[in-house]
């Protein structure tokens, strides 16, 4: 059979369908075809009823032209089914597959329709419904990739985070491709996590790409793709030459790099130039967490010589750039274990009141000063987080002298790293009766620090005896909010409950339902007696208060079941009036 | 012991919604108590509800395979979460304590017996014809037709090239007559001739001039369609008119693509039956068709004894998407006691009350991949015949045994023992999503001497046929690449 006519025939047909039917009668093109088409049909009968097909199209009225046209067009294409052809020519190659042997889990439609049209557009509960698909391992199918593809190109920082973090890691090697192709060498968030995707999930395969974004990359992507490029064991001369570019980020990412050849002279070298010039404060954090004890001592010395600078500097200029570097190398120099970090610690330290006289002389007319207790400040925050007993013990004695803000970290640091017993002796000075308005600001943050804290952290049980000893209702409630650690102090407020509860209907009621929860969790026998003693007391004792009455009444009916069961028997053995009282409540014995 | 695992239940859930939260309730300790009958056919319990009330729900496997949840709580969702979180606790072998079947459940199931053999009794009964309204709907019918050809006729007369999105929208809301004419399949083929131009999704006007080409050509495909219906139709529906009687089976798939709605009583009496058969599904995929406001779900099956290939079809508004079940895919083997057939051709569409399941084992797996075809061109050949009658199925899909996939200037192709190729493609007017890109996340063994289930799809414009995947079926498993 004749394709090739064939063929034309139907692009001509076609052409007429596409142009509208009131053009087909009469056209001279597909006219043309007739009698070649005639001739044909001595083989293949059927290319005579196309060749009808054509000529009722000339002869009919206008009116049935578009039938026509439609029977012309249904003939052709009905030939052309039994014409298809399969087979593709050219040269064979290997289809891209997946290197791992792992097929992934074949989720249900149920599973993953709602996972697409999530990923699609913004339907709400959608982190929520996300989250529970990574849990069940439904995201583990290779089908939902296109979706959670196109979804990170407008993903939000969080969405985003979980479909780089949890989502693609597991699909490994098979969507590097993928990952490639993606990523765009302009440098945005996704671009630089995707990057760092692509490294971890193939480190080798991914170096050539990487090469290319340290080439063509924005400043932030040459930055991402430097830190992920491999170096050679050879010295990274490039490195070096690196240490001189423009972008600071580049720099930084040299410098993390050439930790790794610190024994080499050319780097100790470019190091020290770091340090001495532009570079401090990207050049020092590197030193600090590497093990490198020539480079510490480096730091050490060129730290010493800021000092000294600094003792020595005079107009405002001078002092200025004096002052911000060493209080920069200080901060971590201050934190080095090498001895000779340490000595250094206290040596500044004796220096403390000439540095701050100079500061004051020197900068207090200056926009660049920052306050008076700005060097005090500063010294002590390194001071406390400094590795030597001796240099944090002395930081620890000047809390007492730096400012409201400094206040805050310092406390939040030692709450965490050091021992209750010292965390007390240090800070319990700023909750006494506070005088003055400083004293009371100091106050205030630290009771908010206090107020914030975890409620499974442990504190020393003076506090409560302190907190009891001011009267200090919301230290108190913040000690005993669910806390578990207050045995001592739990005790010390039951022998004492009637001034406890005193303190309560002031001005922070709900605080003692806080409190209740805390001894609850302690222990639900002793707990709930003294609950049971707080509702007579604020029931029918001298300081009556309906409000916390209805407050503890419903707190008790709300009780969970177990100690719910230890409530009622105790109950049983109170008084018939506290009974009835509860009865109010819904809370019956018998 | 009853047999639920959480895979199961993650089938039985209406949506993933109700997964989650079921799964929630048991996270938050909110069923009160695990209940099971003494003959291990009924699992209930009670949850925590909204405010004060507690819901009282239990699932009945009085039938196994096709468990029933009932529940007090107000969702019109089934199961609704309640029993679906019983569900979870028992797949997770929470403790289940032995009690007394409630009355009222099991006054529910004698009510379920009795429905069900009412149901049986009508399957039997030759079914009532009232001449008038056939006569009358039939003539309804017949003037759609006319009504169709007008619209066909307007198309034509426009030039395709001509259609703005006016004269589009108007020709789609004459359309909506052929409905009210009871000709839903003639107006779902007009429509899917008229969605070459109108789809919005395609971005119709936005498309490389390569694109639109193959797009007039596709339409004319369709057009030709729905050309040969409408002549094709009214034959059929003259002859219905002078003979009431007409057993609709003699002409069956124009029937069904002019709208027939077959009942099982139906099908039943055209002797559309076949008794005891196992299904494997191959292949599923739902997608959302706009005209009609409704997910189609496509299911792709397998007689496991005659390797025959059957479709299943469910169609689910979008507005009743949280209360209607779409089965969706199905990972094991359906043993069924009546298969009803609708008439079709290559994959026609099948249908069943009551079935079991099994486990897929790998003896079926053997068994289906020995059904494949292994000469993709003489195997086509009895297919193409079959595609190019005007109304046949033209998107069949087929199962193909492959010696490799391989990749030609940069297009994928499978290779037969022959060596001969058949290209792989996209391209489909069935809705499938595209699935040649999951061939690269595939392992290596997966390429080789392997079993493709694919449909079929003829370029008019390159005059060549190619094959879109849709699973693979190992030795061990199948990886479908839709859903």
């Amino acid at each position: 059979m004749s394709i090739p006519l064939l063929d034309q025939v139907f692009q001509e047909s076609r052409r007429l369908t596409i142009a509208g039917s009131r053009l087909a009668k009469k056209d001279t093109r597909l006219t043309t075809f007739v009698d070649p088409l005639r001739k044909l049909a001595k083989k293949a009968p059927v290319f005579d009823k196309i060749a009808d097909g054509i000529e009722l199209l000339n002869e009919t009225s206008d009116e049935h032209l578009a039938q026509a046209l439609i029977e012309l067009n249904s003939l052709i294409v009905a030939v052309l089914y039994t014409q298809g052809d399969p087979g593709v020519s050219g040269e064979e190659q290997e289809h891209r597959y997946s290197e791992s042997d792992l097929v992934y889990s074949q989720a249900p439609a149920k599973s993953l329709l709602p996972l697409k049209e999530v990923l699609g557009g913004s339907v709400s509960g959608k982190m929520g419904l996300l989250n529970d698909a990574v849990e069940r391992g439904v995201f583990l199918d290779f089908r939902i990739l296109p979706d959670v593809f196109s979804a990170l190109t407008y993903a939000s920082p969080v969405l985003m985070k979980l479909l780089v973090e949890q989502v693609l890691p597991p699909f490994g090697k098979a969507i590097t491709v993928e990952l490639e192709e993606l990523i765009s060498m302009k440098g945005s968030a996704l671009d630089i996590k995707l990057l760092k995707l692509l490294h971890q999930i193939d480190p080798d395969g991914s170096q050539e790409f990487i090469e290319a974004a340290v080439e063509h990359g924005s400043k932030k992507m040459k930055a991402a793709a430097l830190a992920l490029r491999r170096v050679s064991d050879d010295l990274p001369s490039e490195l070096l030459e690196q240490t001189q570019a423009k972008t600071k980020n580049v720099r930084s990412v040299a410098y993390e790099k050439l930790i790794d050849f610190a024994d080499s002279e050319a780097v100790f070298q470019a190091f020290k130039s770091g340090l001495e010039g532009k570079d401090l404060g990207i050049s020092i954090d590197k030193i600090f967490s590497s093990d490198n004890q020539d480079l510490h001592q480096l730091a050490v010395e060129v730290t010493q010589g800021f000092m000294e600078s600094a003792l020595e500097s005079e107009g405002e200029k001078e002092a200025k750039k004096a002052f911000d570097k060493l209080l920069i190398a200080f901060s971590w120099v201050g934190k080095m274990k090498i001895k000779s970090a340490q000595d250094f610690a206290l040596i500044i330290l004796k220096e403390k009141a000439k540095l701050e006289k100079i500061y004051d002389k020197c900068l207090s007319k200056s926009k660049h000063y920052k306050s008076k207790t700005y060097i005090v400040d500063q010294l002590v925050t390194t001071l406390v987080k400094s590795p030597g007993k001796k240099t944090q013990k002395a930081g620890l004695d000047l809390i007492p002298q730096i400012s409201k803000e400094c206040l805050k970290e310092l406390f939040e640091f030692s709450k965490s790293e050091l021992s209750v017993k010292v965390v007390f002796d240090q800070f319990s000075g700023f909750f006494h009766k506070p005088a003055g308005r400083l004293e009371k600001e100091k106050y205030e943050i630290l009771l908010n620090a206090f107020v914030e804290s975890d409620r499974l952290h442990k504190w020393d049980s003076r506090w409560t005896e302190l907190a009891l000893k001011h009267e200090d209702v919301i230290l108190v409630a913040a000690l005993l909010k669910k806390g578990k650690s207050f045995d001592s102090s739990v005790e010390l407020i039951q022998s004492n409950y009637k001034s406890f509860l005193k303190l309560f209907p002031v001005s922070h009621p709900h605080l003692l339902l806080h409190v209740f929860l805390g001894f609850l969790e302690k222990d639900s026998g002793e707990s709930i007696l003294f609950i049971i003693e707080a509702f007579n007391h604020f029931a029918f004792g001298k300081n009556k208060n309906l409000d916390m009455e209805i407050d503890i009444g419903n707190f008790c009916y709300d009780l969970p079941d177990e100690p719910r069961a230890e409530f009622k028997k105790q109950l049983q053995a109170a008084n018939k009036k506290i009974r009835s009282r509860f009865t109010n409540y819904g809370i019956y014995v018998s | 012991m009853l047999k639920i695992d959480t895979q199961r239940v993650d089938e039985l859930a209406p949506n993933a919604n109700a997964i989650k939260n079921a799964r929630k309730l048991l996270q938050q300790n909110k069923f009160y108590g695990f209940y099971i009958s003494k003959d291990q056919t009924l699992i209930f319990g009670e949850c925590e509800g909204s405010g004060d009330s507690v819901y009282e729900c239990s699932v009945d496997f009085i039938n196994e395979d096709e468990p029933i949840s009932r529940c007090s709580c107000p969702s019109r969702q089934f199961p609704c979460k309640h029993c679906l979180g019983l569900m979870y606790a028992y797949a997770n072998l929470e403790r289940f304590v032995t009690e007394k079947i409630p009355e009222d459940v099991l006054r529910k199931r004698q009510k379920l017996l009795d429905r069900a053999k009412k149901r049986s009794e009508n399957l039997s009964q030759p079914k009532n014809i009232d001449k008038e309204a056939l006569k009358k709907k039939v003539e309804e019918q017949l003037a759609g037709l006319d009504h169709l050809e007008k619209l066909m006729h307007e198309m034509v007369r426009h030039g395709f090239g001509n259609l703005n999105f006016d004269t589009l929208i108007d020709l789609f809301n004459q359309s909506q007559r052929l409905k009210e004419a009871y000709l839903p399949g003639a107006h779902k083929l007009f429509l899917s001739c008229l969605n070459h131009f109108l789809r919005v999704d395609y971005g119709y006007y936005n498309r490389n001039a390569e694109d639109k080409e193959a797009l007039y050509s596709s339409a004319i495909d369709h057009l030709s369609r729905v050309n040969s219906l409408i002549k094709h139709g009214r034959k059929y529906l003259s002859q219905q008119l002078k003979e009431p009687d007409l057993n609709p089976q003699r002409d069956g798939v124009i029937a069904t693509l002019l709208g027939q709605v077959w009942q099982l009583r139906d099908l039943k009496t055209a002797g559309l039956i076949e008794g005891r058969v196992e299904l494997a599904q191959l292949a599923y995929n739902s997608y959302p068709y706009m005209p009609y406001e409704e997910t189609i779900g496509i299911g792709t099956w397998i007689h496991l004894k005659t390797g025959k290939l059957y479709s299943t079809q469910e169609m689910v508004p979008f507005n009743a998407s949280n209360q209607m079940k779409m089965e969706g895919s199905q990972f094991q083997v359906q043993e069924i006691k009546e298969l009803f057939i609708y008439p079709g051709d290559i994959t026609p569409r099948v249908r069943w009350e009551e079935s079991k399941k099994r486990d897929l084992k790998k003896k079926d797996l053997t068994k289906i991949r020995k059904f494949a075809q292994v000469n993709i061109v003489g195997g086509l050949n009895d297919i193409k015949n079959q595609m190019k009658a005007p109304l046949g199925d033209k998107n069949p899909v087929v199962l193909i045994q492959y010696k490799k996939i391989v990749s030609v200037e940069g297009k994928p192709a499978l290779v037969d023992f022959k060596d001969q190729r058949l290209g792989l493609t996209d391209a489909c007017d069935s809705g499938d999503p595209k699935t040649l890109i999951f061939l690269n996340y595939l392992p290596k063994q997966y390429f080789h001497n392997q079993v493709m289930v694919a449909r079929l799809h003829f370029d008019i414009e390159k005059g060549s046929l190619h094959a879109k995947p849709l699973s693979i079926v190992g030795e061990d498993d199948i990886i479908r690449l839709t859903y």
